[in-house]
Formats: C-alpha cells, sequence, structure tokens
C-alpha cells in the first residue's frame, strides 16, 4: 500500500511540475505576443498589429505543450472558457478590449494540455488560462 | 558416489550450507507472525504517510507561489511597457496607461490579491529617460493551504521612454 501510496503522490508531484512549467511558459508566450498585437499594423500604423501576435506565440508554447493542439481563433474573436475546452486542446486569441476607459490589446492562451503522466493525472484536470493586456501603440498613418 | 550423503553428513568436498538458528515457537504460531507483519506495515504507513502528503502540498504550494510572482512579474512588465506609450512629458497619461495594463492583468489571476491600484511609476516622461513602475500583491496561499501564511510580493521594472515619442 506504501509503494501504490507513493507512486500516486509521486506522479501527481510530477504532473503538478508540469502544468506549473506548462502555465509559466504559455505566460510567457502570451507576454512576448501581446507586445507585437499591440504594436502598430505595418500596412494599418493606427490599427494594432493582432494577426502578428500568434506566429511568435505559438513558437515558444508548442514545445512544452507535448501531444496537444494549439489553435489559433480568428483575430477579434475570444477564447472558450477552459472547461469548455476539450483535453488535448489548447487556444490562443488576440482581441481588443475596454478597461478604465483605454483600449486594450488583449492575447489569452486558454485550454486543457494533454496528459502524458499517467494515473493520476487524469482526474487532475489541470488547465491553463492566461489574460494578458496592454494598451496598443499606434501611429498617425 | 561423489555428492551423495553420508551416514556422518555431506560428503567432505561440498560446501557446507550455512546454519540457520531455529525460530522461536511464537504463541499464537504463524497467524501471529503475520500479524506481527501487518501491524509493522500499519506503523510505516503512518509514519510516512503524513510525511509524504506534506510533501506533495509543499510542491504545490511552492509552485503556486512561483506562479504568483511570474504572474506579478508579468504584470508589471506589462504596465511599464504601456506607460513609456504615453505621449512625452505626460506624466499623468503614462501613470493612467500602466494603471489600466496593470489592473487589466492582475484581474485574471485568481491567486493574487491586489485591486489594480497599487502600481506606482516615476519618471518624467521626457524622451530618452527612464520610467520605473513597482506594485505590490499578496499570493492567496492561506486560502488553498490552510496553516500556510500568504505571501507578500513585490516586483519592479523599467523602461526607456522612446526618443521619437511626440507631445
Amino acid at each position: 500500500m506504501v509503494v501504490w501510496v507513493f507512486l500516486l503522490l509521486m506522479f501527481g508531484a510530477l504532473s503538478a511540475a508540469l502544468h506549473s512549467l506548462q502555465r509559466e511558459v504559455a505566460e510567457t508566450a502570451a507576454s512576448i505576443g501581446v507586445q507585437v498585437a499591440a504594436s502598430a499594423d505595418p500596412q494599418h500604423p493606427d490599427q494594432p498589429n493582432l494577426q502578428g501576435a500568434y506566429g511568435p506565440t505559438v513558437a515558444v508554447l508548442q514545445p512544452v505543450m507535448f501531444d496537444t493542439n494549439v489553435q489559433q481563433v480568428p483575430r477579434g474573436k475570444r477564447c472558450h472558457d477552459p472547461g469548455a475546452i476539450s483535453p488535448g486542446n489548447v487556444e490562443v486569441c488576440v482581441y481588443q478590449d475596454q478597461f478604465q476607459g483605454q483600449t486594450l490589446v488583449v492575447e489569452r492562451v486558454s485550454g486543457r494540455p494533454a496528459y502524458i503522466i499517467p494515473f493520476l493525472a487524469q482526474w487532475l484536470n489541470w488547465s491553463i488560462d492566461v489574460t494578458l493586456g496592454v494598451r496598443e501603440v499606434t501611429y498617425q498613418p | 558416489m561423489s555428492g551423495e550423503l553420508g551416514p556422518s553428513g555431506p560428503h567432505p568436498a561440498l560446501p557446507r550450507e550455512p546454519r540457520v538458528p531455529a525460530k522461536p515457537a511464537s504463541r499464537g504460531g504463524d497467524g501471529g507472525g503475520k500479524r506481527g507483519q501487518r501491524g509493522q506495515a500499519l506503523i510505516e504507513t503512518a509514519i510516512t504517510l503524513p510525511i509524504m502528503i506534506a510533501l506533495f502540498l509543499g510542491f504545490l504550494a511552492v509552485g503556486l507561489a512561483v506562479q504568483g510572482a511570474v504572474d506579478l512579474n508579468t504584470a508589471v512588465y506589462l504596465a511599464t511597457a504601456s506607460a513609456v506609450t504615453a505621449p512625452a512629458n505626460a506624466p499623468a497619461t503614462g501613470q493612467a496607461y500602466a494603471r489600466a495594463t496593470y489592473g487589466y492583468t492582475v484581474q485574471h489571476f485568481n491567486f493574487l490579491a491586489d485591486t489594480g491600484q497599487s502600481i506606482s511609476c516615476t519618471g518624467s516622461w521626457t524622451p530618452g529617460t527612464p520610467v520605473r513602475c513597482s506594485a505590490q500583491a499578496k499570493v492567496l496561499l492561506s486560502s488553498t493551504f490552510g496553516i500556510v501564511p500568504d505571501l507578500q510580493l513585490s516586483a519592479t521594472a523599467s523602461a526607456t521612454v522612446p526618443a521619437y515619442r511626440s507631445e
């Protein structure tokens, strides 16, 4: 019995550590992407570059999302809540939002990465939900 | 005939088996020995289980504290990046940009207790000069782990106002 309890706790700790790693990388990826999104669009300098956020975000995010499908939600549309996303899928969405009278560019990484650790991870149901906002930088055309 | 046992024991060329002392007879026979082993296993479990659970919860608490620190650092970093996009020589506008960015980001982090008003930025917002922002927040460990106290964190970031910002 001690062996089983030990294995359960060890896999639980490993699963928690992996979730922590994936969440911090998701935050870093969103932080990189949202700054690209907040900069001006090359074609329209008075508009934020929402489409430009996806490339850098996915490039940082994908290596730690083992066996997980990273989906790009069309720009301007919002992600689903993590509970509504099936396991093994993570959504990246970029949109604009109003807060305290300011227009912010927001990037959200939301979803449930695939489980790579057996046993306990299937019941722990880890999810990732990172939302970062930054004020857009625009220039007069 | 080699290897056969003679009347007085094994053949002298064969290695001797080690002598095992006879087990003392327990009062309850074999059943008593099994009960003793079961009791020993229970005692070992009772000792190791709380330690393992404490270790597991400790891992979670440390993970949560690190997550809070990373969240706060990111929020302050993005707020500072927003602050320096304000028009030149407009500190009030820069402060408003920083507060909005920080507040929006922090409100989505469930374990950070901050209303979003704790950030403050210093600087002249003159092109080419630095702006420095700092904030404090509490990581809510006590609501999750009971006996573990909340953790007070602070973060600071600085950025330079771009030289081409106009008023």
